[in-house]
């Protein structure tokens, strides 16, 4: 009986002492002004030096969190437990974070930098009045981007990489969203498609497509790309190949298909659980800043998503002459891009298990 | 009533009190004892098993969120043949493994047994450094070894061995050989703890007896080692069932195992309830097979248990 009693008190004493955990916050001093915000931003995105600048420019510390998918951001905000006072979020769940009343509006008066942003960044889709997210960065696209010297074939539609010839030497991103949104947009439905019977043709020709793939990447194809793994693949990676070399230049290449390509942008936005909105816009306007963003492109590389004239002095010479710019540039009028939600990613998700199922 | 018997009906309080006080002492000593592990035991392994348990009967809410309403449903699912493939492929990857693992480990552990004590300390130590060791590095060296550029290839490519790279990644010999890595010391040690228990004298009676080196292995060696065999068998075959960063790796990611599977319904998918009742299948299906080794025979001791 006493051990019970035991057990059931020190079980009480650690609920309660779990229960409290949550409770240690960024601070706040007493003038009401924030002396730290939580950031949770991509992973290879930003450089620290930047928001270091931040701090000693306001007072503010940055703490910073990273992640390397939105699952990670959706739970924690879901959880309710997250503390974060900025967020940067992916283009494709910017509607299901504002329809779930999860970000807080945004004063654009206070954002005074948005004017450095160049003409064409697009709004989220879920926030095309930008009421509640910022764009970050550039957009990036899921392009097939082919070695030119090793490629046996010339791609000129998404089905192509079901070709025999190809056998063994293609890589694909593992998103389910990318892979799905490409094959609906090849066989000229839209990539959200939520009709069972267009996701099912889809997943017949990823079908195909896979018995040429040798591997399914959940990050980067860059590595089967260099090491010549593969000759093409599926990726968001050609911007990142033409940053790590300049012989990549010359040896990679975007193919030009029928179809569109995905497109995804990043946001600032800020939760709506937090507490220090006005630092938090403070941070993001910062961060619209040339000097802040050329310090995160001379690290990570990226197309830049100031004006060229509002940025270009700060950034080593001859950055624009990287061919992904000019790529990217020319995808912009020829892609597509999803708000994605519980019933799609489900749809989506069963039919990528019966294609990983295949042998 | 005597006088005797009436002293002793006195002196029996004192001595239940005697006993009280000892059994006290005795309890205190296995609560300060017991007690820490008990109650860790009961925070991080009994209530995240009530509480799968309990998520895997719930409906799954907007944005991965669990709705509390009780349904069969998440259980019901598993039944649709897309994951009876996922669990085909992931039980043949795991028989695989365990079948070759405890094939090259036995020798191995019969070797390290047979040697003089020193050099078996040695080579038992060199043996789990690899458990020492993030399995993610593991896999990453195992990329850089096998990948077209990497060290192999380059290696036979400069002794003019091969004229051009061999498919040696993103394949299922890569993912064989990563598993057997991964596995191989779970395996060797019960496999060794029984080899070199075995009382020699019985061989040395079989020889006698003129049997045969392959009949004294197969009648008195193999018989009287496979409790470790077994042991071996299960400690191989259970994390296999599970584990995916292997196949992710190695082999491309172009199967999916039940690992894959749990995980993806915990992120992607974020439908926790069905993640859970997947959770909880494996889980049974590993005390099932525990049940059974137990009732062969097995001591759960042999498993760390």
């Amino acid at each position: 009986m006493r051990m019970k009693k035991l057990l059931a008190l020190a079980m009480s004493a650690v609920m309660v002492l779990g229960s409290l955990t949550g409770c240690g916050s960024s601070k706040s001093s007493s003038s009401g002004k924030a002396d730290s915000i939580n950031i949770l931003v991509w992973e290879g995105t930003w450089s620290e030096d930047a928001f270091k600048d931040f701090t000693k420019k306001t007072g503010i510390k940055v703490n910073v969190s990273y992640i390397d998918n939105t699952d990670t951001i959706i739970s924690k905000l879901v959880e309710g437990n997250a503390n974060y006072d900025v967020i940067d979020l992916e283009s494709a769940y910017v509607k299901t974070f504002v329809d779930n009343d999860l970000l807080a509006k945004l004063d654009n008066k206070s954002l005074t930098n948005k004017k450095n942003i160049a003409d064409g960044i697009p709004a989220a889709t879920g926030d095309e009045k930008m009421e509640y997210t910022c764009p970050d960065m550039a957009p990036g696209y899921t392009g097939i981007v082919y070695n030119k010297e090793t490629c046996p074939i010339k791609i000129t539609k998404f089905s192509d990489l079901a070709d025999p010839k190809l056998k063994g030497q293609v890589a694909m991103v593992n998103s389910t969203i990318s892979l799905y949104g490409a094959a609906l947009e090849a066989l000229g439905y839209k990539a959200s498609s939520k009709k069972e019977s267009e996701v099912k043709e889809a997943n017949e020709l990823l079908k195909r497509i896979k018995t040429n793939v040798k591997a399914f990447v959940g990050e980067s194809a860059v590595s089967q790309l260099e090491n010549g793994e593969c000759s093409v693949a599926l990726c968001w990676d050609y911007i990142t190949l033409c940053n790590d070399s300049k012989d990549n230049w010359d040896k990679f290449a975007v193919a030009d298909i029928d179809s569109d390509y995905e497109m995804f942008c990043q946001y600032w936005s800020v939760p709506a659980s937090s507490e220090k909105k006005s630092a938090a816009e403070k941070f993001i306007n910062y961060m619209l800043e040339p000097d802040a963003l050329a310090k995160c492109y001379k690290e990570n590389g990226g197309a830049p998503l100031l004006k060229a004239d509002v940025i270009k002095s700060y950034l080593p010479d001859g950055y624009y002459d990287n061919p992904a710019i000019a790529e990217y540039e020319k995808l912009e009028k020829k892609s597509w891009c999803v708000a994605v939600d519980d019933d799609l990613i489900s749809l989506m998700d069963t039919y990528y298990t019966e294609l990983m199922g295949e042998d | 009533m005597t006088k005797t018997n009436e002293e002793q009906l006195l002196a029996k309080p004192n001595k239940r009190k005697r006993k009280d006080k000892k059994s006290f002492k005795t309890r205190l000593a296995s609560i300060i004892m017991c007690g820490p592990i008990s109650v860790w035991s009961v925070l991080f392994i009994i209530l995240p098993i009530i509480l799968l348990a309990f998520m895997s009967f719930m409906t799954k809410g907007p944005l991965g969120r669990v709705v509390y309403k009780f349904t069969f449903e998440n259980y019901a699912e598993m039944f649709k043949p897309v994951y009876f493939t996922v669990i085909k492929q992931s039980l043949i990857i795991a028989l695989w493994t365990t079948l070759l693992t405890v094939l090259l480990g036995y020798p191995l552990a019969a070797f390290i047994a047979n040697v003089k004590k020193k050099t078996s300390g040695i080579l038992t130590v060199l043996m789990m450094l690899p458990l020492w060791v993030s399995g993610l590095v593991i896999l990453y060296s195992f990329v850089i070894m096998l990948n077209k550029t990497g060290v192999i290839n380059q290696f036979l490519l400069n002794l003019h061995l091969i004229k051009k790279p061999l498919n040696l990644l993103y394949n299922n010999f890569a993912v064989i050989v990563g598993m057997i890595y991964m596995f191989l010391p779970f395996a060797v040690l019960p496999m060794f703890s029984s080899i070199e228990k075995l009382d020699k004298g019985l061989i040395e009676a079989s020889k006698d007896l003129g049997a045969g080196p392959v009949k004294t292995f197969m009648k008195v060696t193999l018989p009287l080692t496979s409790p470790g065999i077994f042991a071996a068998v299960i400690l191989t075959f259970i994390p296999c069932i599970g584990y995916y960063m292997v196949t992710d790796m190695l082999g491309g990611g172009t199967n999916m195992m039940v690992g894959n599977l749990i995980y993806r319904q915990f992120t992607i998918s974020r439908n926790w309830p069905f993640g859970a009742a997947l959770a909880m299948v494996l889980a049974i299906v590993i005390f099932l097979m525990l049940f059974i080794y137990t009732k062969l025979g097995g001591d759960l001791d042999d498993l760390g248990a």
